[in-house]
């Protein structure tokens, strides 16, 4: 009993030492007794983070020679709060896939907008999407990080709607000849091409609806648009004047053959999006001696 | 009849007096290989967007005519004015019949062109579009009623944690 006695005085008197030496040290050397001390404590989370919500988007159209802008929101969650979630690393892109390859838009950057606890933020995403972009469904891909754990999370669940813009530029709009004599042969325009630049994502062929051309001064008579032909090449041998051009019906919507609306990005030069057409009277028909044209009868059309 | 020579389109000036270049075009949420789906009795409005932007100078005419599935196509108005540098929607009314059969397939197609005024002195040249797609007859689908699993199972979870709460206060005592 006095063991524990001994024991419990003794440890009474380190206790006391131990509280009040700081003080009794002060009094000794001058220090002051007290001062405010910052205590920074960082607690870096161990869960992956969760990217939970992106906002659906609606169709969207591609807008002639120009990018549209598609901007739509992303949730990140982090189990071990907000603070945990890094707000410079929420990233976004589309792809697209044909035939075995991917197509990508570029990728964006996500803004912080602001947070919704206790253990989300919320994202606003852009990324321009160019006119030669393939219409159909896109793939949205995001991807968050976090400041404690550091693996990325993503979210691949969502897609939207591209849809297809059909549209094009065409240069010059009025083809010419030079002076022609009844039974002349593989008579070919003097200012061909028809250049079409596509302005959209259309892939496909284009058609060209060929009106008779009517006499200007006698409307009775008329060159027919059968008597025209359209090739997508010219030089020796006359290729657009050939069998491997197309004969014009009047009236009717023709599909050039193995012609292409070749979409892509007309800024890269060397014939993206580009495609040119070449016309030829294989013979010219008897008809009188005056200017024919589409003056009473109609513009031919060229058609994606 | 003097039929020793045809003067055609060699008069450049008039040539020189035409707009350099002509541009249009149309977007369409639906194409060949995207069908709309719709069911027999549905109504729907599909918007065809008019666009005269790249390249454009003046505003252009669009004639719409309806080539095929007028019989459940039906268009407003054949004739839009687009001022240059804009868009514009057009509604494409369609309306599948009641008595439709599941299954069936309209194709819709649409010519939409620029109008423009005879061209003296050559050939002119306007662009035009052809927007197609299907339009299938399918099942009316319901919404699907909201899942009572979930209620059900924390109905269960309550109970249990009652029971438990219960049976460890009855041992106490």
């Amino acid at each position: 009993m006095k063991a524990i006695k001994t024991f419990v005085y003794a440890f009474s008197v380190i206790l006391i030492i131990s509280l009040v030496s700081a003080g009794f040290s002060d009094w000794i050397t001058g220090k002051a007794t007290s001062q405010p001390t910052n205590v920074t404590v960082s607690v870096a989370g161990r869960d992956q983070c969760q990217v939970t919500y992106v906002s659906p988007i609606s169709p969207v159209n591609p807008v002639e020679l120009s990018s549209t802008t598609v901007t739509f929101n992303v949730h990140v969650y982090d189990k071990n709060g907000m603070n945990d979630i890094n707000k410079s690393a929420v990233f976004a892109n589309f792809t697209y896939s044909l035939n075995g390859n991917k197509y990508r838009a570029t990728v964006s950057n996500c803004s912080w907008i602001n947070n919704i606890p206790p253990r989300t933020a919320n994202f606003s995403c852009s990324i321009d999407m160019w006119y030669w972009d393939s219409n159909g469904q896109w793939d949205i891909n995001v991807r968050g990080n976090d400041i404690g754990n550091k693996t990325p999370c993503y979210n691949t669940t969502t897609n939207f709607q591209y849809n297809q813009l059909k549209a094009l530029v065409i240069y010059p709009t009025t083809l010419t000849w030079d002076t022609l004599v009844p039974e002349a042969t593989n008579q070919t325009s003097n200012n061909d091409p028809t250049l079409v630049n596509n302005t959209g994502n259309y892939n496909g062929s284009v058609s060209i609806t060929g009106i008779n051309l009517l006499g200007e001064t006698d409307t009775s008579e008329a060159i027919f648009a059968e008597n025209f032909t359209v090739g997508l090449t010219t030089g020796a041998g006359y290729p657009e004047c050939g069998a491997s051009a197309t004969q014009l019906i009047n009236g009717t919507l023709v599909s050039i053959a193995n012609s292409n609306s070749n979409p892509g990005n007309l800024s890269e030069g060397s014939g993206a999006g580009q495609s040119n057409y070449y016309y030829c009277i294989p013979e010219v028909p008897l008809v009188s001696s005056q200017v024919y044209s589409t003056l009473n009868g109609g513009s031919w059309i060229i058609s994606f | 009849m003097n039929k020793s020579k045809i003067l055609f389109g060699t008069a450049l000036m008039s040539i020189m007096a035409l707009s350099l270049v002509c541009a249009f075009g149309v977007s369409s949420p639906y194409w060949e290989g995207n069908p709309l789906k719709m069911y027999p009795g549905e109504s729907k409005i599909v918007n065809l967007n008019l666009q005269n932007i790249a390249a454009a100078s003046e505003s252009v005419t669009v004639k719409l005519e309806i080539l095929q599935g007028s019989e459940i196509a039906s268009l407003d108005k054949n004739e839009y004015i687009v001022e240059a540098g804009s868009n514009k929607d057009v509604p494409l009314n369609i309306k599948v019949p009641s008595d439709a059969t599941i299954g069936t397939k309209y194709t819709v197609k649409i010519s939409t062109t620029t109008l423009s005024e005879g061209t003296a002195g050559g050939v002119g040249m306007s662009t035009g579009m052809l927007t197609v797609f299907d339009v299938m007859v399918t099942e009316k689908t319901v919404a699907e009623p909201k899942s009572n699993v979930n209620i059900y199972l924390m109905i269960i979870a309550i109970a249990v944690v009652l029971i438990a709460i219960i049976y460890v206060l009855s041992r106490k005592r």
